[in-house]
């Protein structure tokens, strides 16, 4: 219906026939709802969110190929969790006792090891963080489970650097990510800084050190009972993955990287562009998986002529250049280890070229 | 067992018919089917996943039926569920079939593992054969009562399911009784949540024919019921939370305190991660709170921080559905985000529809303090490399510019956008700086400055062409070369038609423009390249008017072209000036370019009624789609929880007022450019997606098409059309006569009252007014029943009476009292009527007081006036 403005998701956008399309994007799969119903968007959009960390719990692995080989599985949870449209329980815990297929795990050697920095590709904000790609419901070779829980911390950090190098806008969305194998259910506790406050309204006193977080919310198995005393929150987790908590902050920081980019016209039909990436964090700290995207305007046919403007530039479309670690930069990086810091910096030009101008 | 023919039947031509995979499978199961050896349900397990992947790739494996029915006599519970799964997908095409499995469901109803238990009733339940209902109450009845709660749930949904199949079953075994019992008194929150889920259905369904169900319903909103549910809020799952906080959102408090005590209750969900239970709990707190204006206050305050992080922490499609809501909030209380701009920023790597939502965010939370800020981070986007998203931005720049006293910074940067040589850069642009010339016409000095400086043939796209050449019309004494650039566009006439300029402009878009007045009222209209030349003419002859030397031959050239012009209307317009041109000059000038005024308001794209119905629908797709949900979906879909019938009849009857009356208000209107298409869309609906000639606003033109059809024809029989020369300097000749006095009016009629359709009057005139004059007529007026009925709220009275010329300048009240300032002008002088309308629905009473500039004319105005009130209402 609005296809100039929503050129590829046509989320939550209404058909001729009263029919209401939900869909959402995870791993590169699309998780589809209907309904003629007028629902809540967001909690039509929540559950498929949900459906996906389901069944990702139970498959390990979230792709085309897990799906495939699992579908009969990936029906009874759907069978389970959603009984006449109505949601029934989307945890992970619950399921468990109601489902009873087991699930084919794929090899997850096999797959390209996506790491946190998989949460900046295809438009997603947030992946599932963890590497960990194990079944919760599948046991280890010789039938033991290993107790064992996996806290992550994925902080996604937004900084706008004005061309002079100032900063302009900086802000951190941030979960702490819990994936948990324990069995039994044990307590658990998670000790946040003492001195963490919440809401920016909390006096002025925003001493050095200090962390003050804008907002959060947490997830419902936690309790809060001693969280304004000591900063500890206390739960039992639930089997699978599911956030703990997120958190936003606007409070200045310093940012981890810091980008000049500097764009000359080198002629009519041409434009040099210099990036300059540097990490401002100590040499003992690996940077894992560091790209670097630069949007190109991708010149279709105006007006005049069916020419097409063709970028010859030898990174395509966007500029994606994968660096592993700071070993493995060559050639046309320049590597300052003796520094302490690592200093990208890298040059391209582009050539455009159009058949009529 | 099932014909052959089964097995073809939604086969798709590019599937392999699987016929013989099928025939295959069908013996092995029989195989298998009496088979006790060891490892048989592991060799029945890899053939049922054959039979429902064939099944999920549409291949039509229900021949199988009886096979796997026989397979299923075993114990294997991941065989049973396979089989039940099948079963359900084949059950209701099949009903012969369905009657195999009702056996062996009902014994699995009575087996000792309360798993099968449940997954058999469940199964049963969704055969959806209606002639096999009776089979079904026996084991609904049982999985009620049941130990296992797992049974228990499965069983409350069952009755669901049994309603819709039947609800005459479902009613006369006592069900919905059984469940109201059941909701009050079970310890499984889970068994609840689905009671009430059951009953809200099923009662709702009831109403309209039972009293007792209509009574049963309301009772769901008792207080008794609302506490005990959200006071054991947290014991239910996140997603039946959300559903007590509907029902919580729906329950009316009976005094203040219960406000409080239930928003202390809650106030720990605006917590929770689930991005749901926020906004179903900020529904709750807002619809509470809405008669207490500084809690609402607070409330606003309080749930900023909330939905920020719900923006920041879901995936982009949630941060959607989440910043659509926050669009309808800042819409109501622009101050909440005025501080937080900065949280709407796009980032470079968000989908294009949560940028397109951020603009939205950042014109509407512009005020004095942020708008440098904001205007700045708009300009950085102007450069994006998507072009869509670089469009919006500038058209966001110019919404706010038009929504901004303080101008003067942001009137600098349109301009330098004009300067930035990008040909869609430009042409949004062009489009802004005349509706903002129409608003602020203090600064046509320097916008036509910089406007004289673009060469016409960089402007392509129509309607910045269109935008370019009403500019140069409209100024043409303070643009040096203005009748020059006309000319040259003139000269260039044939090649508006060719289509191949459009290319990138999407094949109808839709824009209105400023009629000069009344007379020629061609408010919204497709925009075709023929428009382009519509607007040619009209600048050519306001050009003409101010620098008549210059211009005449241009002026010539151009009705030449039009009156050759193919286009219809196009032609119509280019003989209608010529006439008018022979009929007296000045007399053209005062319809073609009058005096205008500044566009104080743009015409709002919602009305603030629709704007509440959707506040009411807080949480819903309505917010999304922005309308209303009578709109958009059927009345048996309007939701789950929609609970009363007779506002929903009542919005039907809106509707027809809602939807037609603003657009022929629209169309009345010189109004904006500002909307984006698609909001164009929405306010006509459907019937925009015809030509030119279906549009409405062509309606009423039957009669002057008819007329202009005669002209044609009149025109056609003169031999000086086809030339281009004759005709022009036949023009020319009567164009010479400037200085000639005015044709003579036409006899007054004894003028029956004409209201000014377009009236204006600040609030502070009216008050001084209104001081000052002597009340001229006060009377009682009873309503038509359908006038009190439709009487729900002031704002739809409000766009009736604007349809008669009416127009309200303040109204308040709740029902039953209502109180309305009216006024309105008379069409050909400055003379005002001053009204006080208090009405009172419960008595079906009106009391008009009338004050009027010329009091001779009150009485014709209080007819009027009634007669425009009596027709309320009326559909």
């Amino acid at each position: 219906m609005y296809p100039d403005i929503f050129p590829v998701y046509l989320s939550c956008q209404q058909n001729v026939d009263g029919v209401n399309y939900f869909h959402v994007k995870v791993a590169g799969l699309l998780f589809v709802a209907t309904t003629r119903v007028n629902v809540s968007p967001s909690l039509v959009l929540e559950l498929l969110q949900r459906i996906a960390r389901v069944i990702k719990d139970y498959l390990g692995v979230l792709n085309e190929d897990s799906f495939r080989k699992n579908f009969v599985l990936v029906y009874e949870l759907l069978d389970e969790v959603i009984d006449f449209g109505y949601v029934k329980t989307t945890s992970t815990e619950v399921l468990k006792s109601y489902v009873f297929n087991e699930p084919i795990v794929i090899d997850a050697a096999r797959l390209p090891s996506l790491g946190p920095a998989a949460i900046f590709m295809k438009g997603a904000k947030r992946m599932p963080g963890t590497a960990v790609t194990k079944s919760v419901v599948a046991n280890e070779h010789g039938g033991r489970k290993r107790e064992e829980i996996f806290v992550d911390i994925i902080e996604k950090i937004s900084v706008t650097f004005s061309s002079s190098g100032y900063i302009l806008t900086s802000e951190i969305d941030g979960t702490i990510q819990m994936k948990s194998y324990l069995s039994g259910n044990p307590e658990i506790r998670l000790a946040l800084n003492d001195d963490l406050s919440i809401g920016r309204d909390y006096g002025g006193s925003s001493g050095s050190g200090s962390v003050i977080l804008d907002d959060c919310n947490f997830h419902e198995s936690v309790h809060l009972d001693s969280f304004d005393i000591d900063r500890t929150l206390t739960l039992v987790p639930p089997d699978g993955e599911f956030p703990v908590m997120n958190y936003r902050m606007t409070q200045e920081f310093r940012p981890p990287f810091r980008i000049n980019a500097l764009i000359e016209e080198a002629g009519p039909l041409k434009a040099e562009v210099i990036l300059k990436v540097r990490a401002e964090f100590s040499s003992s700290i690996n940077a894992n998986t560091i790209l670097v995207e630069m949007p190109l305007p991708t010149y279709t046919t105006r007006k005049y002529s069916e020419g097409i403007w063709t970028c010859q530039h030898d990174l395509h479309n966007t500029n994606v250049h994968c660096f592993k670690t700071s070993e493995d930069l060559v050639d046309d990086m320049m590597d300052e280890k003796y520094t302490c810091d690592v200093s990208i910096v890298q040059k391209c030009s582009g050539v455009y070229t159009a058949n009529e101008l | 067992m099932a014909p052959p023919a089964h097995s073809q039947r939604s086969t798709s031509p590019s599937q392999p018919s699987g016929k013989g995979e099928v025939s295959d499978l069908k013996s092995q199961l029989r195989q298998l089917a009496g088979s006790r050896a060891p490892g048989v349900d592991d060799s029945k397990r890899e053939l049922f996943k054959k039979v429902i992947s064939y099944m999920t790739i549409g291949i039509d494996v229900s021949s199988v039926f009886g096979e796997m029915v026989m397979c299923s006599a075993t114990s294997d519970i991941v065989l049973k569920k396979m089989c039940y799964l099948y079963v359900g997908n084949y059950a209701k095409v099949n009903p012969d079939l369905a009657l195999l499995t009702i056996n062996f469901l009902q014994r699995d109803c009575k087996d000792e593992d309360p798993m099968i238990r449940g997954l058999a009733l469940r199964s049963l339940c969704l055969l959806r054969v209606p002639n096999l209902v009776e089979y079904l109450v026996g084991p609904l009845g049982a999985g009620l009562k049941d130990l296992n709660s797992y049974v228990r749930i499965v069983a409350v949904m069952g009755v669901l399911k049994l309603y819709h199949i039947s609800a005459s079953t479902c009613v006369d075994a006592d069900f919905p009784a059984t469940l109201k019992h059941m909701m009050l008194s079970d310890s499984d929150t889970q068994v609840v949540a689905n009671c009430l889920t059951a009953l809200q259905e099923i009662w709702s369904s009831e109403a309209s024919t039972s009293e007792e169900a209509s009574r049963e319903r309301e009772a769901l909103l008792s207080k008794q019921i609302v506490f005990r549910f959200l006071n054991r809020i947290k014991e239910f799952s996140e997603w039946a939370q959300c559903l007590v906080l509907e029902l919580a959102a729906k329950y009316v408090p009976s005094d203040n305190n219960e406000i409080f005590d239930i928003m202390n209750l809650l106030e720990d969900r605006l917590q929770h991660a689930n991005g749901a239970v926020v906004l179903a709990t900020i529904k709750v707190f807002l619809h509470l709170t809405l008669s207490m204006n500084d809690v609402h206050q607070q409330v606003y305050e309080r749930i900023k921080a909330p939905l920020l992080t719900l923006v920041s922490s879901g995936s982009p499609e949630q941060s959607y559905a989440v910043l659509s809501h926050l669009h309808l909030l800042v819409m109501r209380a622009p101050f909440i985000f005025s501080s937080d701009y900065k949280h709407f920023y796009c980032q470079y790597n968000e989908p294009s529809y949560v940028k397109k939502l951020k603009l939205e965010m950042l014109t509407a939370v512009a005020n004095e303090s942020n708008t440098y800020e904001i205007v700045t981070e708009l300009c950085e986007y102007a450069a994006n490399v998507d072009i869509p998203i670089a469009r919006e931005s500038i058209r966001a720049v110019g919404k706010i510019a038009l929504q901004q006293y303080d101008v003067n910074a942001i009137v600098d940067r349109l301009l330098q956008f004009l300067e930035m040589e990008k040909d869609y850069v430009t042409a949004e642009a062009l489009v802004l700086v005349k509706d903002l010339l129409r608003k602020y016409p203090q600064w046509s000095q320097d916008c036509i400055a910089v406007v004289g400086n673009i060469s016409s043939k960089n402007v392509q796209e129509p309607k910045a062409k269109a935008a370019l050449i009403w500019m140069l019309g409209e100024y043409s004494q303070d643009m040096h070369d203005a009748p020059y650039i006309l000319e040259s566009l003139i000269e260039n006439w044939d090649e508006e038609h060719s289509a191949e300029g459009w290319k990138n402009v999407p094949a109808v878009t839709r824009v209105s423009f400023p009629c000069p007045k009344e007379g020629i009222g061609w408010g919204w209209i497709l925009l075709a390249p023929s428009q382009v030349r519509l607007h040619l003419l009209t600048a050519v002859m306001k050009c003409f008017f101010k620098r008549s030397p210059e211009t005449q031959k241009a002026l010539g050239a151009a009705l030449a072209a039009g009156l050759a012009d193919f286009h219809q209307d196009v032609h119509d317009r280019a003989v209608f000036y010529y006439r008018l041109l022979q009929y007296n000059v000045s007399v053209a000038e005062r319809v073609v370019n009058p005096p205008k005024q500044a566009v104080s308001v743009f015409a709002d794209t919602q009305n603030s009624e629709i704007k509440d119905r959707i506040f009411d629908e807080f949480n819903s797709l309505s917010v999304v789609y922005q309308k209303p949900s009578y709109m958009f979906t059927d009345k048996e879909h309007r939701g789950p929880f929609e609970f009363s019938d007779e506002v929903g009849n009542l919005s039907i009857g809106a509707e027809s007022a809602g939807t037609v009356v603003p657009a022929q208000r629209v169309e009345a209107n010189d109004k904006d450019l500002l909307l984006s298409t698609s909001e164009k869309e929405e306010i006509r609906g459907p019937s925009t997606n015809g030509s030119a000639y279906s549009a409405p606003s062509y309606d009423g033109s039957a009669v002057s098409a008819a007329a202009s059809q005669a002209l044609s024809e009149l025109t056609i029989s003169n031999p000086s059309v086809p030339g281009h020369a004759p005709l022009p300097s036949f023009a020319i000749d009567d164009l010479l006569g400037l200085g000639l006095p005015e044709a003579p009016a036409p006899a007054p009629s004894p003028p029956p009252l004409k209201l000014n359709s377009k009236a204006v009057l600040d609030p502070g005139t009216f008050q001084q007014k209104w001081r000052q004059l002597p009340i001229s007529l006060s009377q009682e007026y009873s309503l038509s029943p359908q006038g009190v009925a439709a009487l729900t709220a002031p704002p739809a009275l409000l766009r009736h009476m604007q349809g008669h010329s009416i127009h309200c300048i303040a109204s308040g009240g709740q029902s039953p009292n209502f109180k309305f300032f009216f006024f309105a002008q008379k069409a050909e002088e400055s003379s005002t009527f001053l009204v006080e309308c208090i009405i009172n629905t419960s008595l079906a009473k009106a009391q008009l007081k009338i004050k009027a500039d010329d009091q001779s004319t009150s009485q014709a105005f209080s007819a009027l006036f009634q007669s425009a009130l009596s027709n309320f209402g009326v559909p």
